[in-house]
């Protein structure tokens, strides 16, 4: 199975895939390739920001092994499949018109799709630059087309995550996580409680959008994550989940 | 014996042999069946037991496959009957996906060679579904005379036997009905009896009726639904009050071809 990153520029696409192979681990593990080797690739040391991911191709993949410490524990390989912000834009799409359709092709093909998304403007907590992010009514009309996307172009679809991303910009994120935080011995919550209560608090004005999808595919599972590379359970979460259900 | 799970989609045909899957090590208390995973896609079924039904998901929808390519999972089933007898038999399950079972385009080919092997059906259906009553009733008459053409191969012992298993009867009002499976079919289900019962009453066919649930009942007087329901998909809430019912009087019927009393409750 390939896993496909989809998001727009500057959401931290790569920032959490390189993260979810740091050595500190709860119950996911990347085994290869090692975070050392990972990170002169992926990070801008210069600068101390991830690297941009190269826009002059549509998708970058890269096979990925994990170990997931589920209740009954597997090795899974993903082809982890990160894709340029860029790419959504119509100028993009028209001078690469065959990385287009690879892309497309890509997406089309594949069950699990990780969306990652940024927060918006009105949830930004108060001390933090907020300006630099969409507007609560621009990020619900750019997840209208993200809606769109995904009900034209991914027909074997199976699973659909929805990350919405930098959760320490909106909200006290340590007290999520521990609420949040996964224990193959009985957590606080189910995956079903973790995820209605995510998509209430965090997901509210896209819901509309979220049904639509799922009326359109009723057999497609939707689930919706908050994640920050500060926080190694909110990380893991989504890997679990989509790791729960990839074959060993 | 080779059991084929036939029925629509969302029916629960995976789920009921997932949950079989891990009767053992799920240990139901007091239970005196013990079920044990005989080849390595049984075993599998276990790992998706414990890391998708026992983590409160409901398992993918099973894809379509040549016909000859549909994973076969043995089970060897063992029943205390009393301290001085047991039983044993051994089922070896076929997982039929509902596009098949819905559209003869599909099924074609695929009866052509499952209908070969085996006369033994288990057919489920939700027995929430009962709005689609008429198109089951279709379904089934197409599949049915697809299938007697093709199973005249079958010796006489062999002939066609469908265990008509209602699934995910754990809402009260069925719930409370559970043992008479025949009268629930009758309410929900009569074009599809109908259809049923004409094969039978030519003699091509076996059936009987029953009634099961997964994932069961608890809570204080045992009323309460033990699954969340979003659309056609159930999945499973309480892990530790699981309690299925009647999954295995159904694979005991095919398999022994009688029934035995007190195998429902576990």
């Amino acid at each position: 199975l390939g896993v496909v990153y989809l998001g727009d520029r500057y959401v931290g696409k790569t920032h959490l895939a390189l993260e979810l192979a740091n050595p500190s681990f709860e119950y996911v593990k990347v085994l290869s390739p090692e975070y050392k080797d990972l990170k002169p690739l992926l990070w801008d040391a210069e600068n101390n920001v991830p690297k941009m991911t190269d826009a002059d191709s549509a998708t970058h993949s890269k096979l990925i092994e994990i170990q997931i410490k589920l209740p009954a524990p597997k090795q899974i390989l993903v082809e982890w499949v990160d894709t340029p912000g860029e790419i959504w834009r119509p100028s993009w799409q028209q001078n690469n018109a065959d990385g287009w359709q690879f892309f497309l092709d890509l997406v089309g093909e594949s069950t699990g799709i990780i969306v990652v998304l940024p927060p918006y403007r009105e949830m930004i907590s108060v001390g933090k630059d907020a300006d630099l992010f969409l507007t609560q009514k621009q990020w619900c009309n750019r997840f209208e087309k993200w809606t769109n996307f995904l009900t034209t172009n991914c027909p074997n679809l199976k699973h659909l995550l929805f990350c919405i991303n930098k959760a320490d910009l909106f909200c006290n994120f340590q007290q999520e996580s521990a609420k949040l935080k996964y224990n193959p011995r009985g957590s606080a919550m189910n995956w079903q409680q973790r995820n209605s209560y995510v998509s209430q608090r965090y997901f509210r004005p896209i819901k509309p959008y979220l049904e639509q999808i799922t009326d359109k595919n009723p057999s497609l599972a939707i689930r919706c994550f908050i994640t920050t590379v500060y926080d190694r359970s909110l990380l893991e979460l989504p890997w679990l989940y989509l790791g729960s259900f990839l074959e060993s | 014996m080779i059991v084929n799970l036939i029925g629509p989609r969302a029916s629960g045909k995976l789920t009921y042999l997932t949950v079989l899957s891990c009767w053992n090590k799920q240990q139901l208390p007091k239970s005196r069946i013990s079920v044990d995973c005989v080849n390595s896609n049984a075993v599998y079924l276990v790992e998706v037991a414990e890391n998708i039904i026992f983590q409160g998901f409901s398992v993918e929808p099973t894809m379509i496959l040549d016909p000859d390519d549909y994973p076969l999972y043995q089970f060897d089933i063992l029943i205390k009957k009393n301290i001085f007898k047991k039983i044993n038999f051994n089922i070896i399950a076929r997982n039929i996906p509902g596009e098949v079972f819905e559209n003869s385009d599909y099924f074609g080919s695929t009866i052509e060679i499952i209908g070969k092997e085996s006369g033994s059906y288990l057919l489920i259906l939700d027995a929430s579904s009962y709005r689609q009553d008429i198109s089951y009733a279709k379904y089934l008459e197409s599949y049915l005379s697809k299938l007697t053409q093709v199973s005249k191969l079958l010796s006489v012992e062999q002939k066609i036997r469908i265990a008509f298993t209602l699934s995910k009867c754990d809402f009260p009002d069925v719930w409370l009905n559970r043992d008479n499976a025949d009268k629930l079919v009758n309410q929900r289900f009569p074009k599809t009896r109908q259809i049923l019962d004409k094969w039978v009453s030519d003699g091509v066919v076996k059936a009987k009726y029953f009634a099961s649930s997964s994932f069961g009942c608890y809570g204080v007087n045992n009323y309460e639904p033990n699954a969340f329901r979003s659309g056609m998909y159930a999945a499973l809430k309480e892990p530790a009050s699981w309690r299925p019912y009647g999954l295995v009087s159904p694979i005991y019927w095919l398999c022994m071809g009688q029934d035995l009393k007190g195998l429902d409750r576990y």
